[in-house]
Parts: structure tokens; sequence; C-alpha cells
């Protein structure tokens, strides 16, 4: 197995490049125009998914469709704590006395979501993480499908079909983006960790990694749990930042942004999280731009979102189709010097034998 | 009563339709193709377009439209994809299966438009003392026919059987001198063909057509696939069936109150089968994924 360029650097300069990378984005869109700050945030909240979603899909091989349900239930969370009391008696008359009352300010609403994901979290990973590749990946879909349903249906949690107005918080652009680092800072210590690496060997080789006595069950859980953590948070932040919630909001589109944002980036390394949504980002915007430009008749409001998503989705078919393991093909950033010396340390040993010893013309390296 | 069971076959046909299509993909090709939905919403808007051909004509068109627009899925997007991981797979035949969606969106609109297909045969019909619509009885007829027919390719004819030898073996097939691209557009074909019969079934069943119309009832064959047992084709069958049937059930049983949790507890279902049984109800039990 070929693992030069698939072992994640382990350096904390990826992370600090990567870090560097989105406090420039979130500053750069945010000076630009307020409709750029819009955009800003949104990535940014978009990048908190994603990197919940690589948590556990980069680190254990199994794709989950089912991660937006973690940001749903800390989107719906934090709106109960955020709304003021009026609003709540009015939308959600089914609320226990103590929800009913609690009125918490943006910070600790989120941690509070975050705790609720989690719990969610390991209820629904306890049993799931027995399974693997796509019955995995269909249950994940399931327990997605669930909420759904319910916080479409039940009135006392989510509101009227899962409406909820009237949150009331204001949202800034550094506060999203601390959250976003923050994320990222989570990513990186669980994927260099002792148990992300065992995670990681597991995904190449599960039958092997259980040889070794990686029993893949607790990783797993762990991770799942921290990418829950990251995907609640998410979902509180954008509570706050759109201020009223839909339950349509979280379901298959989102699912397919993030999971087309994570996969078309580079499924197996952080950066490919952030890479891939950032450029998915800038290129669904950039057709927004000249599509404003275009005039067809005919077009109602459908169908210019429509048209985005088709080019959307010929783009990322595209891309993995050219490059099956994304943009970074599962390679972390790193700084240049970094990979010169990482170059010139490495050519000594691999330097062909001289080919007089080699009769079979083959050579190596 | 009667016509309770009537109701539950007919839409478990109709999921046994579609997860065998999808199973025969995933079977030979190891392909999850989400964009088995939109085949079945291709038929649906052809039916529209071919209204004004008689009852022969639209059957004949739809079942050419949707062939075809599965043989040149297979050919534009998942022949110059093969050889990729089924992860990243999966991904592209989800951003297909958007893509798909969202043109539909574009040409014609995300409002549903209602069709009226082969309105007389909503006519009930009075069997063993219960009226039960003679659409119901076609649906589960025609489910039947094909699901046999497609029996009986696979185990008798010698395409049926380059296509199951592809399918448990795909290198060794190929050494043998199966010619994989002949095979692969053969299973597109065939899945395109069940695509088209379960979209007159679910056009005339519903009669209303959207973007998202074959989306919603694929995920559940998608689900009924994974539960019949990977790999296995009479099981998908059964799993569509089977999840059909449950659906009906669970409606009828539920207290009002509790009626739209029934999807919620479909899947609830399903996730405790996988739980049970990871190998699907017709799976090998032994059957693990080998990365």
């Amino acid at each position: 197995m070929n693992v030069r360029g698939r072992r994640p650097s382990t350096g904390i300069t990826t992370l600090i490049v990567l870090a560097a990378i989105i406090v420039a984005w979130a500053l750069i869109l945010s000076s630009v125009s307020a409709y750029l700050t819009q955009v800003a945030i949104t990535s940014l909240i978009n990048l908190m998914i994603v990197t919940g979603l690589y948590t556990f899909t980069g680190n254990s091989g199994v794709i989950s469709f089912g991660h937006v349900s973690f940001v749903a239930v800390g989107a719906y969370a934090a709106a109960i704590l955020i709304m003021p009391a009026v609003s709540k008696e009015m939308l959600l008359p089914g609320l226990p006395g103590f929800l009913q009352d609690a009125h918490l300010a943006a910070l600790p609403a989120t941690g509070a979501a975050i705790v609720i994901a989690c719990c969610f979290a390991v209820l629904v990973g306890a049993p799931l993480m027995r399974l693997s590749g796509v019955a995995a990946s269909i249950a994940s879909f399931a327990v997605l499908m669930i909420i759904s349903v319910v916080l479409t249906n039940d009135p006392a949690l989510s509101g009227d079909g899962g409406v909820l107005t009237g949150i009331t918080d204001t949202i800034s652009v550094p506060f999203v983006a601390a959250w976003a680092v923050a994320g990222l800072c989570a990513a990186y210590a669980f994927q260099t960790s002792r148990v992300g690496v065992r995670l990681r060997a597991s995904r190449e080789d599960p039958f092997a990694a259980r040889g070794l006595g990686i029993g893949i069950y607790s990783e797993r859980l762990l991770a799942w749990v921290i990418s829950a953590a990251l995907a609640g948070a998410a979902g509180a932040l954008d509570a706050q930042y759109l201020g009223a919630l839909s339950a349509t909001d979280f379901w298959l589109p989102l699912t397919f942004l993030t999971l087309a944002m994570l996969v078309t980036g580079g499924m197996r390394s952080l950066t490919g999280a952030v890479i891939g949504t950032l450029a998915v980002t800038a290129a669904t915007e950039g057709l927004n731009q000249i599509e404003t430009g275009i005039k067809i008749a005919g077009l109602t409001i459908g169908g210019r979102q429509g048209l985005a998503n088709v080019a959307l989705a010929i783009a990322t078919i595209v891309v993995l189709i050219r490059w099956p393991a994304g943009l970074t093909g599962g390679r972390e950033i790193t700084l240049p010097r970094q990979i010169r010396a990482r170059r010139s340390r490495h050519q000594e040993p691999t330097r062909p034998a001289p080919a007089a010893l080699d009769p079979s013309g083959s050579g190596q390296g | 009563m009667i016509q309770d069971m009537f109701d539950a076959a007919s839409l478990g046909s109709l999921y046994a339709l579609m997860a065998l299509g999808i199973a025969l993909i995933f079977g030979v090709m190891g392909l999850v193709n989400f964009a088995y939905g939109e085949l079945i919403m291709i038929g649906g808007y052809t039916v529209l377009v071919a209204m004004g051909a008689g009852g022969l004509g639209i059957v004949l068109t739809t079942v050419l439209t949707v062939t075809s627009a599965a043989l040149l899925m297979e050919r534009l997007v998942f022949r110059p994809a093969r050889g990729v991981d089924p992860a990243t797979l999966m991904v592209i035949s989800f951003a297909l299966s958007i893509g798909l969606q969202s043109l539909a969106i574009v040409i014609a609109g995300a409002r549903p438009k209602s069709v009226n297909l082969f309105g007389s045969l909503t006519h009930p019909v009075q069997v063993a003392g219960a009226r039960i619509g003679v659409l119901d009885i076609t649906s589960i007829g025609l489910a039947a026919v094909l699901v046999t027919g497609l029996t009986l390719f696979l185990k008798r004819t010698v395409p049926g059987l380059r296509l199951r030898a592809t399918a448990e073996d795909f290198t060794m097939s190929r050494l043998l001198g199966v010619r994989a691209n002949a095979v692969f557009a053969t299973v597109f074909a065939l899945s395109g063909v069940l695509a088209a019969a379960a979209a007159l079934i679910l056009t005339a069943q519903t009669g209303a057509l959207s973007p998202s119309m074959g989306s919603q009832p694929v995920l559940v064959a998608f689900v009924a696939t994974v539960i019949g047992g990977v790999g296995s084709l009479a099981g998908a069958a059964i799993g569509g069936f089977l999840l059909g049937v449950v659906s009906v059930l669970l409606q009828l049983v539920f207290p009002v109150g509790l009626q739209p949790y029934t999807e919620a507890f479909v899947y609830a279902i399903v996730i405790a089968v996988l739980l049970l049984r990871p190998g699907g109800l017709f799976g090998s039990r032994h059957l693990e994924e080998r990365a």
C-alpha cells in the first residue's frame, strides 16, 4: 500500500496554516460588502459542519449521511434556550416549565446546545457504531430521516411544522470565526491523538486493526460524539444567524452540500475539509454572480437556484472523477520550507540502486 | 380488510420493483445509484409529454426514454468513474441525483403537476366481497411479471449468466471473456426498464408529478435493498415488499395523533434490522465488507 502523501502531517503547522486561511477568509469577505459578510458567516458555519463530518467520516472511513441531524438538534436546542419566554409561550406551548423560562445568552446557549447534541450522539451512536460500511451509512441516513420527521411534526419541540421564529440574538463574524477555528483545533487534536491514529488504522484495514487489538467500537464512538459536538455547535450558530428555523433547513440539500464539500476537498484530511468548503462556497457564489448578469426569459426564482445546483452537481462529479481522493488527495497542507526539508530527508535512502546490480531493470523509487 | 391488504400489497410491489432496480446495479457494479429516483422522475414527466399518444404509446415512450436515460447515465458518468472507491461513487451518484432534480426544477418548475394516467383503471372491482381498484391489481400483477421475467432472464439466459458471473467475481469473469462494458450497459438498461414500470405505476397511483417524486420512494427502496441483504436480488424484492406492507399497516394501526410518525417508525425498524442482521435479512451473516 502506497503510504507516501497519505500520512497526515503531525506538525502543528497544518493547524496554524488552516486557521490563518480561515481568519483571512473571514476578514477579507467581511470587509468587502454586507452580502459577502453573510457569505462568510454561512461558509464558516458550513465549515464547522464539514469539520464535524470529517472528524467522523474521514477518520473512520464510514460515510455518515446523518450528521445534519446533529446540526438540527443543536439549532433547535439553542433556539429554545435563546428565545425570549414570550415567544416560547406562543410558538412552543408544550415545553416543560424550566425550558419555558430559560433565557440564555449566545455563548452559554451554544455550549448547552453542544452538550445536548453530544448526549443525542451517544444515544444514537451506542447502537450504531457496531455497524460497518454501507449498513452504517444507511443507519445514519435513517437517523436523519427520523429526526426530520420528528422535528416537522412535534409541536412541543419545534413549533408548528417545525417553524420557529423570533430567535433573537445578533451574531458577528469574529464570533463565528472563533468557533470555526476552535472546531479545527478539536478536529486536529482528535486526529493526532492516540485514539484518532488507532481509528485511522482501522479505516485502512479493519481486520488487521482488530488483529492489533484495536476495538473499533469505542474509537468510532468517540469520533462520532466529537463530530456531533462540532455539528451541534454549527447548528446553534445557525439558529443565531438565521433568527428563524424551519425543519426543512436541515435535510437533504444541506446533507448533500456538506458531503460534497468534504469529498471534493478530500475526505481524508483536515485540509480537505477546509479547502473543500471554501472552494465550493467560492464556486457557488461565482455561479450566483454570473446568473444575476444573465437574463433568461421565463426563469423563476426557483430556476435560478436550480441552475446553481446543477452546476455544482456537475462540478462535483467532474472533480471526483478526475481526482477521486479529492482536491487535496488526503494530504495535509504544510509550509514550503518543511516540504523541502522533508524531501531532502527522504531522498537519500530511496535513491535507486545502480542498474548493474538489478538485472531485471525494474528498479524501485 | 382485504382492501387494506391489497393497498399494502400494491405499495409493496412498487417498492419491490424499485428495490430490484437498485439491487441489480448494486449487486453487479457495487454502485449505490442515488440517481435511480431521477430515472423514475424522468419516466413520470415523459408520461406528461406523451399524454396524447394513447395507452400503449405512453408505455412504450416511457420505457424507451427511461432506458435511454439510464444508458446515458452509465456511459457519461459511471463509466468514467469506474474504479473509484465506493464512498466516492456514492457521492457522485448523489450529486447526479441532485443535479437532475435541479435540472427538472429549472425546466419544469418546482410545483407539482397533475396527470391522469390510466384513469379508467381506478374503477373498483368486486373481489371476494371487497372493492379493490383495478390499478392496484394491475400494479401487483405487473410487478410479479417483471420480477419473474427478471429471474428467468438471470437464471436461464446466457446474458443473465454473464451478469451473475460479473456480480460474483468481476475480475475472473473478465478473464473468462465476459465484456464488462456490455454487462454494465445491460444492467443499467434492465434497471431502466424496472424504473419505467415503477414510474408508470407511481404516476397512475398518485396522479402527481414533481421533481422530487422519485427521490422519496427510492430512499425507501434503497433502504429495502440493504435490509433485504447485500447482493441478494430476492432479498431486495422481499425487503421492498415488506417495507411497503409495513408502511401501510402502520398507517392503519397507528392512532391518528401518531400518524405523521409512521415514516419515523419505519426508519427505526430499519435501524433495528440493521443492528440485528448487518448483512440484511437474506444476506450471509458472515459476509462483512473488506475495505
